[in-house]
């Protein structure tokens, strides 16, 4: 994860498998797809099994299985390929082909406004919203003088 | 270019799955692989059926030519381990029989736990059965009635007499998957080949 | 013992019939729908997805409702269910440091860098029945979202070090359960991954036990956070991390006074609690008994049900346990007769033996 091209590339991919699905599908409507396109692998859900860690920080012990689907996509000479969590096929076809494009030079621009920096946007509303609605639950104490 | 594998994961390895069940019960009897999936060079596209079927993150298997492309498209499309040597493999892919290393190089399990032996897909020239009296071996064990009649072509001068050694060493040993094209004939550690 | 009857198929097909239909209920009313149980029982969702060892809030939904509600039933769903999935790998270790937190409360520090968040919590009801429950006020979220980063509590208080503190070291690949049984004594991940799996009933009453004296137990609520984490995966064909999702977590850290012993000085020590969704209570009870079997490593006296390995393990998993009690509904007719005759035997020579009582009249004729 420290060459730029796999951190860039790495961001894209999170963002896409945290994106909602519906969203998703929303802004790719707008992109014809690749001419050249094959599913090398077509999108089939498993199991990853979480790990955590014994008190938060130390050695890790398995937790429980995630479900998550994963897809690879061959679009115009460039392989895409997704994992996103749950069993949504429709979502990790979507992200593997967005990555494909994404990977495209000709695309990439494009891509990148149209649906990355939307579903960026669009996530960290969420996220805010949540945090200030939580943040709404917060305590205050008040130390109350006792004594004489 | 990558290649794709079989192209409904779940439902063709099933298929898959389920002649391979049928071909080790009935050993010696050579059958047809209902899907051959698209590989690389040197694995043939029986042999790629079985592996897809077979093998997965918890499987380690050895390429006899380990080509580079071949192993690129193992790992994505099945998630094996390779294994570096044969002695770790539990799949040995044979794909030149005649360079093939010695039978007895492959794990054969320890008495406790027979199963932790290597299973060989071999691509061969050719396997038939041939009407009686036009040549191949005899065969006989559990799953053959009397005995059966297979000829493989492509195995080296050496083959049978260290595979008959082996035999001594039951329930330890090794099980063969023989594809040529789309035909398949297994003979597992049980099967005896009949002299003469 | 048990044998092969032959002769149900029909009363089998007809008692599956049966079961579907008193599953549906009342037909003229509609069916529940997945997203329904998702959204509205989700802590039961939750409970199934953790003890069914599978984070899929459509599947746990899905079981429970096919379960008619019976969470136990919904988790053997879940579990059966996951076999049928290939496994692609193992997750990188969950940050639980950078949750989005939506609840984090200390019983042993007032003030938190952070602040003590409530958010959804039972705790502060009346435990009243509402009968009228009204359409909810929707929150006026604060101006200000909370930290984006919230460290433990535990780390970041503790300036005289008498809390123990856990290292990564060196990342030794832990035990896993489902592909290797159980063994004794099991390491600290394998205890966890076993208590997570746990029953949650199991688990609160070895926990109340702890409590009430059956342990050398003093515990502290350090810190429990809930909120959400991100998943990272490293997959081989792509050779960097990625994220593929979040998932909600609770973290409950206990801290337990320790008078010293096999050679660790006077401390706090920690017992860990981590459960899918928010599950205060799996965690909080998963914690203590965390801390309860870590006696031998701690040299502590060992005495209670809790602090006993192969009693708490072995009977921590509710599809292994409602699985043996419940067989003994299959046919035991063989071993009923054998038993039975030789009741009758002993009865037999009892009664012909006059100076003797009986002691029962089971053989008699």
């Amino acid at each position: 994860m420290d060459t730029s091209p796999n951190l860039a590339r790495a961001q894209w991919m999170s963002l896409l498998a945290q994106s909602d699905p519906a969203e998703l599908a929303a802004a790719m409507d707008g992109f014809a797809p690749p001419a050249d396109l094959s599913w090398l692998r077509p999108a089939q859900t498993g199991l990853y099994m979480l790990r955590g860690r014994v008190g938060g920080s130390g050695q890790p012990f398995n937790f429980g299985e995630v479900t998550v689907t994963r897809c690879s996509v061959q679009a115009d000479g460039q392989i895409g390929h997704a994992w996103v969590r749950g069993g949504n096929a429709r979502h990790a076809e979507l992200a593997a082909l967005a990555d494909a494009m994404l990977q495209d030079e000709q695309r990439h621009a494009r891509i990148q406004l149209q649906v990355i920096e939307p579903l960026r946007r669009a996530l960290e509303r969420r996220r805010d919203e949540a945090s200030r609605k939580a943040a709404a639950s917060k305590v205050e104490f008040f130390t109350v003088v006792r004594g004489e | 270019m990558m290649l794709a594998a079989f192209a409904q994961p779940v439902f063709d390895s099933q298929r898959t799955f389920r002649e391979l069940l049928q071909a080790m019960a009935r050993p010696a009897l050579p059958r047809t692989l209902p899907i051959v999936p698209p590989a690389p060079a040197p694995i043939a596209p029986a042999a790629m059926a079985i592996l897809l079927t077979l093998c997965d993150s918890a499987t380690s298997v050895w390429l006899q030519q380990p080509d580079e492309e071949a192993m690129r498209h193992l790992r994505f499309h099945a998630g094996v381990k390779l294994a570096q040597r044969p002695e770790e493999a539990d799949f040995a892919l044979i794909s030149d029989p005649g360079s093939m290393p010695a039978l007895d190089v492959f794990a054969r399990g320890d008495l406790r736990y027979p199963e932790r032996s290597a299973s060989l897909i071999i691509q061969v020239a050719a396997i038939q059965s041939p009407a009686a009296g036009k040549g191949g071996s005899q065969f006989a064990g559990p799953g053959i009635r009397d005995t059966a009649t297979l000829h493989v072509e492509g195995l080296h001068a050496d083959f049978w007499p260290q595979r008959a050694a082996l035999a001594e060493q039951l329930p330890l040993g090794i099980d063969l998957y023989f594809v040529a094209a789309q035909q398949l004939a297994c003979l597992p550690r049980t099967t005896r080949r009949l002299e003469g | 013992m048990y044998v092969a009857v032959k002769g149900g198929e029909q009363a089998i097909a007809r008692s599956l019939e049966l079961l579907a239909e008193a599953r549906r209920g009342d037909p003229a009313l509609p069916e529940l729908e997945l997203a329904q149980i998702r959204e509205q029982l989700r802590l039961g969702v939750a409970r199934v997805m953790q003890e069914g060892s599978l984070y899929d809030e459509e599947l746990a939904a899905l079981a429970m409702r096919q379960a008619a509600g019976d969470m136990l039933e919904a988790i053997f769903l879940l579990r059966a269910y996951r076999t049928t999935l290939p496994r692609f790998g193992y997750s990188l270790p969950l940050d639980t440091s950078s949750m989005r937190v939506r609840r984090r409360v200390s019983g042993t520090f007032k003030d938190i860098p952070g602040g003590q968040v409530l958010g959804p919590t039972y705790d502060y009801t009346q435990r009243l029945l509402d009968f009228d429950p009204t359409a909810p006020a929707a929150v006026t979220p604060a101006t200000a979202p909370l930290p984006s980063q919230m460290p433990r509590v535990l780390d970041l208080l503790d300036a005289e070090a008498l809390i123990e503190r856990f290292a990564p070291g060196d990342d030794a690949e832990p035990f896993d359960l489902t592909r290797e049984p159980l063994s004794f004594p099991a390491d600290r991940a394998t205890r966890l991954q076993n208590l997570a799996r746990g029953d949650e009933g199991f688990l609160l009453g070895m926990a109340y036990s702890t409590q009430r004296g059956y342990a050398e137990s003093h515990p502290f609520a350090g810190e429990i956070r809930m909120g959400e984490v991100d998943v990272l995966v490293c997959p081989e064909e792509l050779g960097f991390a990625i994220e593929i999702g979040s998932i909600t977590l609770t973290e409950c850290q206990m801290i337990n006074q320790f008078q010293g012993g096999n050679g660790v000085p006077p401390q706090f020590t920690r017992g860990y609690g981590l459960s899918m969704g928010e599950g205060e209570r799996k965690a909080m009870s998963m914690a203590l008994v965390d801390r309860a079997l870590r006696c031998d490593e701690l040299g502590e006296a060992s005495y209670a049900p809790a602090q006993n390995q192969e009693f708490v393990l072995s009977h921590s998993d509710s599809v292994e346990a409602s699985g043996f009690v419940q067989h003994l509904k299959l046919p035991h007719y063989v071993d009923f007769q054998a038993e039975l005759s030789l009741l009758r035997t002993l009865a037999a020579q009892q009664s012909a033996t006059p100076n003797e009582q009986p002691l029962s009249t089971a053989g008699e004729q």
